[in-house]
């Protein structure tokens, strides 16, 4: 497993409303080792129930506070946002959908 | 009530340092913290660990003032085989994980901290082996 492990850039949304609308922003927040997975059948299947979109599924160590939509990952060139996850004893399974 | 992992007394090696022994308790179990800066689930408080380093710790008499020994690679493989939550096999949407069983374990933990017995009859001399085990009180 480990020979795939990959470092991650963690970014974190921040909302800000000025009275005339919502914006978005992204800041970095460390980095994280992770090791990609290709989306199991049963994961495509929850996603779908979610009724969310999911490419790859990602393990990252437990208790790095992941939040769906509010957090993303970044490698390269690459961005992975967060659309579910599942944690384990000692890793989190996060469902994540590459959008750029 | 607290965590605490200083990996420098670690490299103490000393077997009559409580925190030395806290440390390599936490090293022996993996209770420390991860990349993510998260303890794991079921991690022990420092006062949790050391009651059970204090009360597996070893003295030696022949000497004044008494020394005392803690085995630390013991009291892990006793808080591991006795963890009565101890997760062996986990699975959910396709992603498990699985480690040997706690018995096997802390057999490895006694093994491969087969050292600290000899360096602590070597300490006290001869004075205090194993199975001659004298618990301070």
């Amino acid at each position: 497993m480990q020979r795939y492990a990959q470092t991650l850039t963690v970014q974190r949304a921040t909302l800000t409303d000025d009275g005339l609308g919502t914006s978005l922003a992204w800041a970095n927040d460390g980095t994280i080792t992770g090791t990609f997975l290709p989306a199991s059948r049963g994961l495509l299947e929850r996603a779908q129930l979610l009724g969310v979109r999911a490419t790859h599924s990602l393990l990252i160590p437990r208790g790095l506070g992941v939040t769906p939509n509010a957090t993303r990952f970044v490698m390269g060139t690459s961005t992975y946002e967060v659309r579910d996850v599942i944690d384990g004893p000692r890793f989190s399974n996060v469902l994540v959908e590459v959008t750029g | 009530m607290a965590r605490t992992y200083d990996v420098v007394d670690l490299a103490l090696n000393d077997t009559t340092d409580a925190d030395w022994a806290l440390t390599y308790v936490r090293f022996a179990l993996r209770d420390k913290p991860n990349e993510a800066s998260a303890w794991p689930i079921g991690s022990l408080q420092d006062e949790e660990i050391l009651a059970a380093i204090n009360a597996n710790a070893v003295a030696d008499t022949s000497v004044t003032p008494n020394v005392t020994y803690y085995p630390a690679h013991r009291v892990a493989a006793k808080l591991l085989s006795g963890n009565p939550e101890f997760i062996q096999r986990w699975s959910a949407a396709g992603v498990s994980e699985e480690l040997r069983s706690a018995s096997e374990i802390a057999r490895e933990l006694v093994q491969s901290g087969s050292w600290i017995d000899a360096a602590i009859s070597t300490a006290s001399g001869g004075s205090v082996a194993l199975g001659q085990i004298r618990l301070v009180t």
